[in-house]
């Protein structure tokens, strides 16, 4: 079947009752859990995740497809009414989205907020369409030395993005990979690191493992500290609607803001909380109202929520194509993929092309449903981000426990949950990146087996691992891959310090 | 140098020598990978600690702990992590339902959450559950060792 009738086919299926129900719920979910100060997107795709067992791959996918895509844009809610990001991607909308508000502009600077990040959203469609099948294609080639060393880039890749030092984010990501071997030698077939539990037999389950490190490791962070009320959000002075001379002035912001995010998203490394702050930047230079800035400019709320939403999409790309999440919550997104049966690699876009492109078409309405939602449920969300903490903490643990139950309804995936929630409370206090556990986790299996393979082909000649242009080339990313985090780090800072300055 | 790295450093050490450990005792072509990635551990590990090293000659070494642990609140981070324990224990013997009512009211009543949100929040995860979990996803929640 061509692209074109897979794209058709995939509008056909992601149209269906349920599947419109689905991303309209997921959507409203994500917009709640991305306006509640203190929970990521992460937390709220983990938490999550165990609720799309009994759907269809499709469905469930687009479920957190909808979450990611809510969550982004719900950071922003709070940043402009209360001055409070929900999520490190809405960090640049704050600075002139809560001045807007402190000048009675509140709503105005939600439509915007909304708008920007439907176009931006809607725009990182179009690369996730028109890319993600050539770099499957590329994937094709890849053999199991190409594995090994595509398993390692992804790693190097992320322990060095969230994590402050390279050092620590490399252990957490071999921790991740270590961990991963408990369970069955899947070549000798040997137990492994068991310590005589017959539920161990198959590894430790992913999704215990997300929602312990993402989900219930929020819960110690949030029980160590004070609860405190929320501040109330400032009352809707104006109205929710953008005139055209608006639209206009905001239109080069989201486009440029759109390649940014775009392009910060495909690379793996670099995420939503960059791609705010260069989008913010972009837009004042190009500005023709510069005085604005700092005072609540419609274009830097507008310039920096085009570009969180337009990374959502081009994250995807590596994530899906070669299993390379950029970011924690792609991370999360593939380790759904996984526990769904499928793989990410070129076999999305053969084997289960019907279901990938019900994905992306998915992907497209949410953006649809998102503007709807965002703009119709802007009063209730700011209620939703004054929820308590108490509230919150006993809430979320009740629904990691039962998600972890229900993987294969026993206690003891409860019990690893816990474990984890502890690693990573840990890994929160000590700057370690529970991200790159959850990676090594994940691209354990695909990195041993590419390696064991590989060196059984070659009758343990390790020079094998050394033998295409694609392997050097591999190796050359995985080095530019521990080297990123470095250039990424300086950038951010300076992009930071030069928004805070204007 | 900062306090928190020895600890990072001492736990990542000990993590290699108990997995090295049982390592040593599986076969011999089974050992090769996990042996690998001990190394990797252990070398960057001891790479951090020449780092750490490097930055305790120049800036000295200092206790970032209370730093770390700025705003902890010991008594109500305990209080939280025994509720979440019991409440596992009280599933066991009571069954999901009557554990997750028991510990929602419990906390949040711990942590002064007025009466009403109390019965709210109570109402409405117990709705979401038994829809979600139970009927959708058809989960045989437990129902606890005294009502089997």
């Amino acid at each position: 079947m061509d692209t074109l009738s897979l794209m058709g086919m995939g509008f056909v299926h992601a149209l269906s009752p349920v599947n419109i129900f689905a991303m309209f719920a997921s959507t409203a979910i994500g917009v709640s859990i991305g306006c509640l100060p203190g929970l990521s997107a992460a937390m709220g795709v983990a938490l999550l995740l165990p609720v799309t067992f009994g759907m269809d791959p499709a469905t469930g996918l687009i479920v957190l497809g909808g979450i990611y895509c809510g969550a982004i844009f719900g950071g922003s809610i709070s940043a402009i009414l209360i001055h409070t990001p929900g999520t490190p991607a809405s960090a640049a909308t704050a600075i002139e989205g809560y001045q807007m508000t402190l000048r009675g502009q509140a709503a105005k600077a939600l439509t915007i907020a909304c708008f920007a990040s439907f176009c931006g959203g809607l725009l990182s469609c179009i690369s996730l369409y028109f890319f993600s099948p050539l770099l499957a294609q590329l994937a094709m080639k890849f053999k199991s030395p190409e594995y090994f060393w595509l398993s390692l880039f992804g790693l190097t890749i992320i322990a060095g993005v969230s994590s402050k030092s390279l050092l620590k984010g490399l252990m957490s990501g071999i921790l991740g990979l270590l961990l991963s071997t408990i369970g069955m030698d899947p070549m000798e077939g040997v137990p492994r690191f068991m310590f005589g539990q017959a539920a161990l037999y198959n590894g430790i389950d992913t999704t215990c493992a997300l929602i312990g490190l993402f989900s219930m490791s929020q819960i110690l962070v949030l029980a160590e500290k004070k609860i405190v009320q929320r501040p109330r959000a400032a009352k809707f002075k104006d109205k929710f609607d953008l005139s055209l001379s608006d639209l206009r002035r905001i239109s080069p912001s989201i486009v440029r803001s759109w390649i940014i995010g775009n392009i910060i998203g495909i690379l793996p490394g670099a995420g939503a909380s960059i791609a705010c702050f260069m989008g913010y930047n972009e837009a004042r230079r190009f500005s023709k109202h510069k005085e604005e800035f700092g005072k609540g400019s419609i274009e830097g709320v507008a310039g920096s929520e085009a570009a969180n939403n337009a990374v959502t999409g081009g994250s995807l790309i590596p994530t899906l194509t070669l299993g390379i999440p950029g970011e924690s919550v792609t991370a999360v997104l593939m380790g759904g993929l996984i526990i769904h049966g499928l793989q990410p690699g070129p076999e999305l876009f053969t084997k289960y092309a019907d279901m990938t492109y019900t994905f992306f078409a998915g992907f497209v309405i949410v953006q649809f449903l998102m503007l709807i939602i965002g703009i119709l449920g802007c009063r209730a969300f700011a209620s939703i981000a004054r929820l308590s903490d108490a509230i919150l903490i006993p809430s979320i643990f009740l629904l990691c426990v039962v998600g972890s139950y229900a993987i294969h309804n026993n206690f003891t995936e409860v019990v690893i949950m816990m474990i984890f929630g502890v690693i990573g409370f840990l890994a929160h206090k000590f700057d370690l990146n529970p991200a790159a556990i959850v990676l090594g986790l994940i691209l354990g299996p695909i990195g041993e087996k590419g390696l064991r393979r590989a060196l059984m082909l070659s009758d343990g000649d390790p020079s094998i691992l050394f033998s295409t242009p694609i392997c050097w080339v591999l190796i050359i990313l995985c080095v530019l891959g521990v080297l990123s985090p470095i250039m990424m780090n300086r950038m951010e800072k300076k992009l930071v310090a030069q928004a805070e300055k204007n | 140098m900062k306090k928190s790295d020895i600890g990072v450093i001492a736990i990542m050490y000990v993590i290699c020598v108990f997995f090295f450990a049982m390592t040593v005792k599986l076969p011999e072509d089974a050992q090769t990978y996990p042996l690998c990635l001990i190394s990797g551990l252990c070398v960057l590990n001891t790479l951090y600690l020449a780092q750490c090293l490097w930055k305790c000659r120049r800036a000295g070494f200092f206790d970032d702990l209370p730093q770390i642990f700025n705003g902890f609140l010991s008594g109500q981070f305990f209080m939280v992590a025994f509720c979440c324990l019991g409440y596992l224990v009280l599933m066991y013997v009571a069954g999901f339902y009557i554990a997750s009512l028991v510990y929602l009211t419990g906390v949040m009543a711990l942590l002064s959450v007025p009466k009403s949100h109390i019965l709210l929040t109570v109402s409405l995860l117990a709705v979401l559950i038994y829809f979600v979990f139970t009927l959708f996803l058809k989960v045989p929640l437990p129902t606890g060792i005294l009502f089997k």
